[in-house]
């Protein structure tokens, strides 16, 4: 099976602060990866490497087995990675299927059309009908994004990140500020919406983490601690060291 | 918008007496609605920027005075030029500047978007007063010849007569509103609203920004272009004062304010407040502009969402009338 | 000193009181932007306006350092009114600082208008005084005293200002503030003092920069865009929250302005701007400024 992502002694910095010193990583095609750590590790950098928020000061990238090393977002996302928020990110001041709809015409490559109004394109908006039913918010279609309840905006949040067909999916701390409740929805959505593709979460919540994932790297202090199946980790000793009693010990 | 009855009808009606206007009014009333219409129009490019796109451009003069020049130095100095051709010439030369000013304009936003814009309309205004030959500077140009309007080389109507002028500029400046209207319904147009909202979003779901801002940025200064034209051909006269000044580029921010921000409607119906804020206080003092100033910074203050907040709160109202409903609904 | 080496140094010293004047009125700009996220699109009009205020105390009282004295002080007061009563009320838009950039925009309109309606467009003429009249000469060279006179001033500012921030408990605040307004809220400070404090010193200096300007530009309506011009690009290239880069780009303007002038006119203002926007867009945050735009 061969990797959808790899990173080869990747590197960074912050005005002379090394934050990411040296990882390689490597993602399988259809597998569910986790990345964990303690705070400020540099997982949240890690993330915002690979998904072409910073470009490395050293190190490669590879995508699919092509080196997207220092591409900028959008280029990524056509090529089939695409990435969720961990702060809310969808468009407060459109409606839901408007939002949906955003993701659905960029997938259909249909970015600089000005002469056929939205309304009209049938295929979009059917399209975008099956997406909200997916995610159950087909009743809230006319709703302002600004206005769904927290739970409800992050599901729209998964949603556009999926919208764009993509291969690899790397989710932000999908259930950052979820009761026990909406993290469980949360999580069966995240299984469902990423059945057969490949996905990288980035997690605090260490349930999510162990119900979810297929292996677990664990970064401390910029660098790989560890890569494994979840027992393996588990049973880590250095990892345990490193957490000191941070929720992964007492599970 | 069409779902929206109340305001099609009041549409319908406003269309329908600017139509039939010249045959009650004098040409005084029906320059009046012929500039409103202009100004309404150049505004409505400004709010392409503003409310669609997120940006606050303080330079929009420079298209404006662009399009108005290029127009006026056709007219000069090609012989037997007629208005369209003219006009055309306007409007791609506003195209062109936007096309060149652009590639730095994408880079920017907020703030920093709303100063080079500053830069940009400020260099613009200075370098036409420091080139007095071509641009006569403080006295700027003057038509007297007008060009006659060509329709399809059929018939040729005589543009210096102000009812023709009138029906022209009222026909040109609604066709492209709606064509502006036109153009927040169509992809591109989804796509400024999502830059507005979350550009980093955008860019993460595949869009290129910087291109899509171009394209909105070349056809806002295409329209303003056409603004300036057509307002060269009703002054008569083309003065760096009079088409590149920072107040050309501050007047309609202040009308999106009076009508309101994030709205279609808002420039429209904002310059025709200021318009009748000027009308009336000129009965009263000299001061015109200082009242319009007064009255800006109360309309900052204490109605920030401009005429058209009423009807954002009511949507907004309506909105979270909705959302209660599906949840008690689903709560039952 | 040779006649041609003589008007060089004329020129750098013309250009040395352009820019320690430009350094006046910007340093309050970067100062009240970097703090409050505000560009103060009516900071010039107060620099007008202090000159205007100038030209009616010595009608009044035919006294200049009465009026260098009171007419920064009328200015200043009125700046903090601004801020208290209208700033701070202006409500966000979630486009930004889009309001309060209006805000100040609609500001700056009505003290221009204001101004016109009371003293008319006509440029006033106010006369240097009797002090400070005439040439000094040194290094075989003859020089105004007066504006060597504006540049002491400025300096003088210049210095009190940097002692109070960086040796006085206030000045550690507010440069603190400039930074990170929040944390120091969150230490207890009362921000809304502090904001208020320093616009009004900014606009103090704008006004003690309109009164000494006032002989040797005239007062007139234009001169709020043209040196507010002159101020955006300052604190646009030198960094928005840097005392540092106002201070070594007004200076530079200065000698550009004084330079250009003679040598340039044409191409002046193309390169002032044509600079501006390059900063802009690719440095936002400006030479010295920290990560901002």
């Amino acid at each position: 099976m061969s990797n959808i992502l790899e990173t080869k002694d990747l590197r960074h910095d912050f005005s002379g602060l090394e934050v990411i010193r040296g990882i390689d990583l490597q993602i399988a095609e259809g597998e569910r990866h986790a990345i964990i750590g303690p705070n400020g590790a540099g997982k949240t950098t890690l993330f915002n490497l690979i998904t072409g928020f910073y470009k490395p000061r050293h190190g490669k990238i590879m995508f699919g087995g092509k080196d997207v090393t220092g591409f900028k977002p959008y280029k990524l996302n056509r090529l089939g990675l695409a990435r969720s928020f961990q702060i809310t990110s969808t468009f407060n001041k459109l409606t839901v299927a408007e939002n949906v709809r955003l993701g659905v015409l960029s997938r259909r490559g249909i970015r600089f059309n000005m002469w056929k109004p939205m309304k009209k394109m049938d295929a979009v908006n059917q399209e975008v009908d099956k997406i909200l039913e997916r995610i159950n918010l087909s009743e809230q279609r006319d709703v302002w994004a600004s206005l769904l309840s927290y739970g409800k905006n992050r599901a729209l949040e998964m949603s556009l990140t999926l919208t764009t067909d993509p291969k690899l999916i790397l989710l932000d701390e999908p259930c950052a500020g979820m009761s026990p409740d909406e993290t469980r929805t949360a999580v069966d959505l995240i299984r469902k919406l990423t059945e057969g593709k490949s996905m990288v979460i980035v997690e605090h919540d260490m349930d999510v983490v162990f119900s979810l994932a297929d292996r677990i790297t664990v970064i401390h202090y910029g660098q790989v601690l560890a890569t494994g199946k979840p027992d393996e980790i588990r049973e880590n000793q250095a990892v345990k060291d490193a957490y000191l009693g941070h929720g992964i010990v007492e599970q | 918008m069409l779902r929206n009855k109340p305001l099609a009808i009041v549409l319908v009606l406003v269309l329908a007496f600017v139509a039939i206007a010249p045959s009650f009014m004098g040409i005084v009333s029906t320059n009046m609605i012929a500039e409103l219409a202009i100004m309404a129009m150049f505004a409505v490019s400004v709010n392409m920027l503003l409310s669609f796109t997120g940006l606050l451009t303080f330079g929009h003069a420079l298209f404006f005075g662009v399009g108005a020049y290029a127009t006026a130095l056709a007219i000069i100095h090609i012989e037997g030029i007629s208005l369209v051709p003219a006009l055309l010439i306007g409007v791609s030369s506003s195209m062109v500047a936007a096309l060149i000013c652009s590639p730095l304009l994408v880079r920017v936003s907020g703030t920093a978007f709303a100063m080079l814009t500053l830069a940009f309309g400020q260099l613009m205004y200075v370098m036409c007063l420091k080139f007095r030959d071509i641009t006569g500077g403080e006295d700027g140009i003057t038509l007297f010849d007008m060009p006659s309007l060509n329709l399809f080389g059929l018939v040729s109507l005589d543009i210096d007569n102000p009812t023709t002028f009138y029906y022209f500029a009222v026909i040109v400046c609604v066709a492209s509103m709606w064509a502006m209207w036109y153009f927040t319904r169509t992809p591109l147009g989804g796509v400024q609203v999502g830059i507005r909202d979350n550009a980093l979003r955008i860019d993460y779901l595949g869009y290129h920004v910087p291109t899509s801002k171009a394209i909105v940025f070349i056809i806002s200064g295409g329209f303003a272009g056409l603004a300036g034209s057509l307002f060269a051909i009703f002054q008569q006269v083309v003065s760096v004062d009079g088409v590149l000044h920072i107040m050309v580029s501050f007047i309609p921010i202040m009308a999106i304010m009076l009508g309101g921000i994030g709205s279609f409607m808002g420039p429209i119906t904002g310059t025709g407040l200021l318009l009748l804020l000027d009308e009336l206080s000129k009965h009263y003092t000299d001061r015109v502009e200082l009242v319009t100033g007064i009255v800006f910074i109360l309309a900052v203050m204490y109605a920030p969402f401009g005429l058209n907040g009423l009807y954002l709160k009511a949507q907004v109202a309506w909105q979270i009338h909705k959302r209660k409903k599906l949840e008690m609904e689903s709560a039952a | 000193m040779s006649p041609v080496t003589a008007m060089y140094v004329t020129q750098a010293l013309h250009g040395i009181a352009y820019g320690m004047l430009l350094f006046l009125v910007s340093s309050g700009l970067t100062l009240i932007f970097g703090m409050m996220g505000v560009l103060n699109m009516a900071h010039a009009a107060f620099f007008m306006l202090s000159g205007y205020l100038c030209y009616q105390i010595l009608a009044i009282t035919g006294n200049f350092w009465v009026s260098l004295l009171i007419a920064p002080l009328i200015v200043a007061g009125l700046g903090l009114l601004v801020e208290r009563f209208l700033l701070r009320k202006v409500k966000a838009h979630g486009l930004g600082h889009i309001a309060e950039l209006l805000l100040t925009l609609g500001i700056s309109l009505v003290i221009v208008e204001f101004v016109k309606a009371i003293w008319g467009t006509e440029s006033l003429v106010i006369r240097i005084p009797q002090g400070l009249q005439g040439l000094v000469t040194f290094a075989g060279l003859e020089y105004p005293i007066y504006r060597l006179f504006l540049i002491g001033l400025a300096l003088v500012i210049l210095v009190v200002l940097v002692v109070s921030l960086y040796k006085t408990r206030l000045g550690k605040i507010v440069r603190a503030a400039s930074s990170d307004p929040e944390m120091v809220s969150a230490l207890g400070i009362n921000m809304p003092s502090v904001f208020m404090l320093v616009f009004g010193l900014g606009t103090w200096m704008a006004g003690v920069a309109g009164v000494a300007a006032a002989p040797l530009l005239t007062v007139f309506p234009g001169i709020a865009d043209q040196v507010g011009m002159d101020a955006f690009v300052v604190v646009v290239v030198g960094g928005f929250g840097s005392l540092l880069g106002a201070f070594v780009v007004s200076l530079t303007l200065g000698e550009l302005n004084a330079y250009g002038i003679q040598f340039l006119p044409k191409l002046a203002p193309v390169l002032m701007f044509g600079f501006m926007a390059l900063v802009l867009s690719f440095r936002p945050q400006g030479f010295f400024g920290e990560g901002e735009g």
